[in-house]
């Protein structure tokens, strides 16, 4: 128990509206820890002050409870925005994993910038709906569908054509499959050749056996 | 039970987002490196060439592949010293849970893998990988692809890709 002189004065500077908070706290401990069979008389009064301070503060706030229920809202905002995260982070991969097309840029390029003197030494491309002056129409298809590197925006080589001229592009796509092609065929005569080996071993195990 | 619920969400989203970023983080790695050839060719241009008309007996089947195809990418070097270390590193980078493996193969010093990569019954997108001491091929073609047309397609090229990559010029 402290000593009563010392808590004589904090609550006469208490009264006067001198205390500190660390003071009131440790008045109202003083308090809140000392029975009122233990206290002098002087206090009693006081003390029952402190304790309707003490009680007063321990109920809740109604505001409390409206933050407890408003958990949930916020919760389901959280979820939401991680499956916003994830649709976003599902997106970029998505774009990722195919090269993207250049329709967009293309058509907001200006045709007449686009000409170029190769473009007369194309192949004509036909469509099923050429008209007969097809001379015109099949150059002017032309030009809206070569490609060109993108230099508008910020340049990002792996999306960038690296042929612009159609039969290069022709050459390096056979080129690929041809590899690709001779690879899977590679791996088909292997795996033949592994077989018959396996037929072979079985003829002799027949025949050892027979 | 937020943290709970937020993490492995995040979790599965950046691992999304990493596992094709990987391969294109390898491209984007060499292809400015001189010793390599980097072609690159776009859905745009598959959908000119494919209009292209020629004489080529063989070039109906050729257009039926090439006409579902949507991109290609190589990067290819030749006459290199590392390039079994080129191979092992472009192969911890093919993300295995979203690429099935179709080939294996290796012949002599030569390392020969295929990945692809389908929904369904449809592949749409194939992965090549070639690696001996002194080579390194690292293909990557998008869209529709029908293996056994492909397959059937070199009686028709009279060219040998292997080759003709090599001869390619490095970026235009």
């Amino acid at each position: 128990m402290k000593n009563t002189p010392d808590i004589r004065e904090l609550l006469d500077r208490y009264w006067e509206g001198e205390t500190s908070l660390e003071e009131e706290r440790r008045i109202k401990a003083f308090f809140a820890a000392t029975p009122d069979d233990d206290l002098p008389e002087e206090f009693r009064q006081e003390a029952r002050w402190f304790r309707i301070l003490q009680s007063e503060q321990a109920v809740e706030a109604p505001g409390v409870h409206r933050m407890a229920l408003s958990a949930r809202p916020t919760r389901w905002y959280g979820i939401a925005a991680a499956i916003v995260a994830l649709l976003c982070a599902a997106g970029v991969w998505w774009r990722l994993s195919t090269p993207g097309p250049v329709e967009q840029i293309v058509q907001s390029r200006p045709i007449e910038k686009i000409e170029s003197p190769k473009l007369h030494d194309l192949p004509v491309v036909t469509t099923p709906d050429n008209t007969p002056e097809t001379g015109q129409s099949s150059i002017a298809e032309t030009k809206s569908t070569k490609p060109f590197r993108l230099k508008k925006r910020a340049p990002n080589p792996v999306e960038d054509d690296t042929c612009e001229d159609p039969e290069k592009a022709l050459a390096e796509i056979k080129a690929a499959l041809a590899l690709v092609s001779s690879k899977i065929n590679k791996s088909k005569e292997t795996l033949d050749k592994g077989l018959q080996e396996v037929d072979h071993v079985d003829i002799l195990l027949k025949r050892k056996n027979g | 039970m937020k943290k709970v619920l937020l993490l492995p969400l995040l979790f599965v989203a950046a691992t999304l987002s990493a596992q094709n970023d990987a391969i294109n983080r390898f491209f984007s790695q060499y292809m400015d490196d001189e010793r390599f050839t980097v072609v690159f060719v776009s859905p745009k241009m598959f959908n000119i060439v494919s209009k292209i008309s020629t004489d080529d007996k063989d070039w109906e089947s050729f257009r039926e592949v090439i006409g579902d195809l949507k991109g290609l990418r190589v990067l290819t070097a030749d006459s290199i010293a590392d390039g079994m270390k080129l191979y092992k590193e472009a192969l911890d980078k093919v993300p295995a849970t979203e690429y099935e493996e179709l080939v294996t193969v290796r012949d002599g010093k030569e390392n020969v893998r295929i990945w692809v990569k389908d929904s369904g019954n449809v592949i749409n997108e194939l992965l090549l990988l070639v690696g001996s001491p002194n080579q390194f091929v690292l293909l990557s073609l998008a869209g529709k692809i029908d293996l056994d047309k492909i397959s059937s397609l070199s009686k028709g090229l009279d060219i040998d890709g292997v080759k003709h990559l090599e001869k390619a010029k490095t970026k235009e």
